[in-house]
C-alpha cells in the first residue's frame, strides 16, 4: 500500500514537472509571438494606444474613453490653437487607464495642453477592465507601477507571457489583415461616426453617487499635469440626455478648480446647442456633424481662455 | 480550519450564523436519535427545521415578505410600521441550510446515525469545496468519508485536476465572457431590439450553465484531489428532451433534495387524490424551488413556469410517446431538445430580469421587434461563437457512447490528453475574463 502510494506520488510529481515545463515553454513561445504581432500593428485601437505611449509628440493630448476619440476633430483644434494634436481615448477606459497612459507619455515629452474628457458617471463607476488594456505594456515601468498598484494579483498573473495579451487575439488579427478598413483607420486618434442616431432613449440617464476613491484618482491626475505647467481642461462632452438638478460631479470638480491654477472645466451637459438626433450617432456619442460642431465650440473656448 | 477561513474570507462575522445552524442541527439530531417516542422525535425535527429555516428566512426572505405586506397594507391605507432589515445575505446560506436540513431529516428517518463528533459534523456542513454553492450533499455520501484515511491516489488527483481545468474553462472563458454581452443588453433592455435580446437570453442560458456547472466542476474536482467524492451536480442538461428530464440533469443535488424531502412526501401524503396529488406536488415543489433561488416574484415565476411545463410533461407522456413513434427518432429527439432549450431560455428571462416589467418588456421585444444585432465589443460575440460550440461538441461526445472513444480528456494516447490540457490552459490565459466576477449561485 505504502509502495503504491509512493509510486503514485513519484509518478504524479514527475508528470507535473513535465506538464509545467511544457506550459512554461509554450507560454514563453506564444507570449513572444503575441508580443511581436501586437507591437507590429499599424492600425486599430491597440496600435493607437502603443503610438500614444511610445511615439506621439503632440502638444495637445486628449484623454478619455470612446467619447474622447469620437468627439474631438484634430484639424479644428490644430487650426484654432496652432498646435499639434493627438487623442489617446479608448473604448470603456476611464481615469486609471488615462492616468497610466499620460504618466508614460510624460516620461518622454511634456505637452502644452491636456484635455480630459470624462464620462457622465466617471466619478461613480468603477473601472472593471481598467488594467486589461495596459497589460501588454508591462515592460514600461510607469505602466507596470499602475498595473500592480490597482491590480491585487496582477503581479503574479503577469508571470505568464500569454496573459498580457488576454483578449487581444482577434483585434491583432483584424489589424494585420484589414489593410485600413473603416473603423480601424484614424486621424491622429480621431475616428469619426457617420451614422445618425436611430433610437431615442426612453429613460433618463441615471446619475450615481460619487465614489471618493475615484475623485482621488482624478485629483492626482490633475495635480500630476498642472505641476508640470500643463494647461488641463476637464470636459463633459455632449450627450443626448437632458439632466434635471445638479450633476453630483460638478461640486467636486469645482473644488478641484479652486486648488489648481492651470485647470479649466467645460460642462456640455444640458447644452441646448447640442440637442436633437442629427448631431448624435448614439445616446453618448456625437456623429461627425456633432463632433465638428462641438470641436469648433470647445476650440473657440480654449482660444478665448488661453 | 481551512473551511472556516474560506467562509470568513467574505464576511467574517457571518461565521456565527453558520455556527448557529450547525449547533441547532447537531443537537437536534442527537436528541432525535436518543428518544424512542415518535411524537418527541417529530417535535425535535420540527424545532430543528423551523429554527434552521428561520435563519434563512431572516436573512433571505424577511425583506421580500415585509415589502409585500407593506404593499398590501398600502392598498387598504394602513400605515405599515415594520421597516426592512436590508441585511447582506451570507454567502451560500441556502446551500448549507439545505445540507444541514438533509442531515436532520435523514437522522429522523433512521437512514443516518447522528454524528457525535462536533468537528466532523461541522465539517460536513462547511466542507469548503462545496460550502458556498453546493453540490448539496447527503450525510450518507459525505460523513463517512471524513473518517476514512485518504491516501494519495494518482488517478483521483489527475481526474480531479482535469475536472477543475474544465470548470475553469467554462467559468472564465464562456460564462464570464457571455456575461459581458448579457449584462450590457439586459441592463439597458429598453434600448435594444428583439434580436439582441433573444441572443442575450440564449447567451444567458449558457452563461448560467457554465457559471454554475463550472463552479461544481471546480468543487467536485478539488474535493477529488483530496480524496473526497462529491455527488455530480450537472449531467449535460441542454441535451434534455423534456423539462422533466432537464430537472433531472440540472442542479441534480437540489432537484434530488426537493424530490426526497418535499415532492415524494407530498405525493405520499395526498396519494388519495390520484394524478392531482402529483400535479399539486410538482407545483408546490417548483414554487418553493423558485423561492429558494431568490426572494422575488420573478424567481417564483421562474419556478412556477417550470412547474407548469413539468406538469405538461407528466400529463402528456403517453400522447408524446405515441407521437414519437410516428416521427423519425433523430428528428423527434432534435426537436425535443431544441424546444426544451427554448423553453428553459424563456423561463430564465424571469430568473435574470430584475422585475416583471423588465421581463415582459424583454419578451415583448423578442416577439415583436426585429432588428440588427447589437455589438458592443466584437470580441465577446466572436469568442462566444467560437467557444459555445466547443462546449456543445464536448458534451455531445460525452453524451453519446459511440463517440466516447474520441474523448480528448480520457483518450488512450497520452499525447492527446496532454495537448488537451495545454490547449485549455492557453485558451484560459488568452481568452478568459479575469475581472473577478463572482459565481452567480453564490448569491443564493
Amino acid at each position: 500500500m505504502q509502495d503504491r502510494k509512493n509510486n503514485d506520488l513519484k509518478k504524479f510529481l514527475k508528470k507535473s514537472v513535465q506538464v509545467l515545463l511544457t506550459l512554461v515553454i509554450l507560454d514563453l513561445l506564444i507570449g513572444g509571438i503575441f508580443k511581436h504581432f501586437y507591437f507590429t500593428q499599424k492600425t486599430g485601437y491597440l496600435y493607437r494606444t502603443t503610438f500614444a505611449i511610445d511615439s506621439t509628440k503632440a502638444n495637445l493630448l486628449v484623454l478619455g474613453s470612446s467619447r474622447a476619440y469620437r468627439h474631438y476633430v484634430p484639424a479644428i483644434f490644430e487650426n484654432k490653437l496652432h498646435t499639434t494634436f493627438y487623442t489617446c481615448g479608448r473604448d470603456h477606459c476611464g481615469l486609471i487607464y488615462n492616468a497610466a497612459i499620460i504618466s508614460a507619455i510624460l516620461k518622454r515629452v511634456i505637452p502644452k495642453y491636456v484635455i480630459i474628457d470624462i464620462n457622465l458617471n466617471e466619478l461613480s463607476d468603477n473601472e472593471q477592465d481598467a488594467l486589461l488594456p495596459l497589460l501588454p505594456y508591462r515592460d514600461n515601468p510607469v505602466i507596470y507601477r499602475y498595473i500592480t498598484y490597482y491590480g491585487k494579483f496582477e503581479k503574479y498573473k503577469l508571470i505568464s507571457g500569454m496573459y498580457a495579451y488576454n483578449s487581444t487575439f482577434n483585434t491583432i488579427l483584424s489589424a494585420h489583415l484589414s489593410h485600413g478598413e473603416l473603423g480601424l483607420t484614424d486621424d491622429k486618434g480621431y475616428v469619426k461616426l457617420i451614422n445618425r442616431m436611430a433610437f431615442h432613449p426612453k429613460n433618463a440617464f441615471n446619475k450615481k453617487k460619487i465614489i471618493y476613491s475615484r475623485v482621488k484618482i482624478l485629483d492626482d491626475l490633475v495635480n500630476n499635469l498642472t505641476q508640470r505647467h500643463i494647461l488641463v481642461t476637464l470636459v463633459i462632452s455632449p450627450s443626448y440626455y437632458t439632466f434635471t438638478g445638479e450633476d453630483p460631479m460638478v461640486p467636486v470638480i469645482k473644488e478641484l478648480l479652486h486648488k489648481n491654477k492651470n485647470f479649466r472645466f467645460f460642462n456640455y451637459e444640458n447644452d441646448t446647442a447640442f440637442n436633437g438626433p442629427a448631431l448624435f450617432s448614439s445616446d453618448l456619442h456625437l456623429n461627425e456633424i456633432g463632433a465638428n460642431k462641438f470641436s469648433e465650440d470647445l476650440a473657440n473656448k480654449l482660444v478665448t481662455n488661453n | 480550519m481551512a473551511s472556516c477561513f474560506f467562509y470568513m474570507f467574505f464576511v467574517p462575522v457571518y461565521i456565527f450564523i453558520l455556527l448557529a445552524t450547525i449547533l441547532i442541527d447537531y443537537f437536534a439530531a442527537i436528541y432525535i436519535s436518543k428518544t424512542e417516542d415518535k411524537k418527541r422525535k417529530k417535535r425535535y425535527l420540527v424545532i430543528s427545521v423551523i429554527s434552521t429555516c428561520l435563519v434563512l428566512f431572516v436573512f433571505k426572505y424577511f425583506d421580500f415578505f415585509n415589502n409585500n405586506f407593506k404593499a398590501l397594507a398600502g392598498f387598504v391605507h394602513w400605515n405599515y410600521p415594520i421597516p426592512a432589515l436590508k441585511i447582506i445575505l451570507p454567502i451560500g446560506l441556502s446551500f448549507h441550510t439545505f445540507q444541514s436540513l438533509s442531515y436532520v431529516i435523514e437522522v429522523y428517518r433512521g437512514n443516518q446515525k447522528p454524528e457525535h463528533h462536533f468537528g466532523i459534523y461541522a465539517l460536513y456542513v462547511m466542507f469548503y469545496p462545496q460550502l458556498v454553492a453546493g453540490p448539496i450533499e447527503r450525510p450518507q455520501n459525505l460523513l463517512h468519508q471524513f473518517y476514512e484515511v485518504h491516501h494519495f491516489d494518482y488517478d483521483n488527483v489527475v481526474s480531479g485536476l482535469q475536472q477543475m481545468l474544465w470548470g475553469f474553462f467554462k467559468k472564465v472563458v464562456i460564462a464570464d465572457r457571455l456575461s459581458m454581452y448579457v449584462n450590457t443588453v439586459y441592463n439597458n433592455y429598453e434600448y435594444h431590439n428583439g434580436t439582441s435580446l433573444f441572443v442575450a437570453a440564449v447567451f444567458f442560458s449558457f452563461q448560467i450553465y457554465c457559471d454554475f456547472s463550472g463552479y461544481s466542476d471546480i468543487a467536485i474536482g478539488s474535493a477529488r484531489v483530496m480524496g473526497f467524492e462529491l455527488m455530480a451536480n450537472f449531467n449535460r442538461p441542454y441535451f434534455s428532451k423534456s423539462v422533466a428530464e432537464f430537472w433531472r440533469r440540472w442542479h441534480i443535488s437540489l432537484s434530488s433534495w426537493f424530490n426526497d424531502y418535499l415532492f415524494t412526501p407530498l405525493v405520499l401524503t395526498f396519494r388519495e387524490w390520484g394524478k392531482f396529488a402529483v400535479v399539486f406536488a410538482i407545483m408546490a415543489t417548483f414554487f418553493i424551488s423558485g423561492l429558494w433561488h431568490g426572494a422575488g416574484w420573478t424567481f417564483i415565476t421562474f419556478g412556477v413556469l417550470n412547474g407548469i411545463a413539468f406538469v405538461y410533461d407528466f400529463l402528456t407522456k403517453k400522447i408524446r410517446k405515441t407521437l414519437s413513434k410516428a416521427i423519425p427518432v433523430v428528428l423527434y429527439k432534435c426537436t425535443s431538445i431544441v424546444f426544451t432549450f427554448l423553453f428553459i431560455t424563456f423561463s430564465f428571462i424571469f430568473f435574470k430580469a430584475g422585475s416583471f416589467h423588465q421581463a415582459f418588456g424583454i419578451i415583448d421585444k423578442i416577439l415583436f421587434q426585429r432588428g440588427k444585432l447589437f455589438v458592443a465589443d466584437q470580441r465577446d460575440l466572436r469568442y462566444a461563437y467560437c467557444f459555445i460550440p466547443v462546449l456543445l461538441v464536448t458534451e455531445f461526445v460525452q453524451e453519446n457512447k459511440f463517440f466516447n472513444k474520441f474523448s480528448l480528456y480520457n483518450n488512450k494516447y497520452a499525447i492527446i490528453r496532454h495537448l488537451t490540457y495545454y490547449s485549455l490552459v492557453i485558451i484560459i490565459l488568452l481568452f478568459g475574463v479575469f475581472d473577478q466576477n463572482q459565481f452567480i449561485y453564490f448569491q443564493f
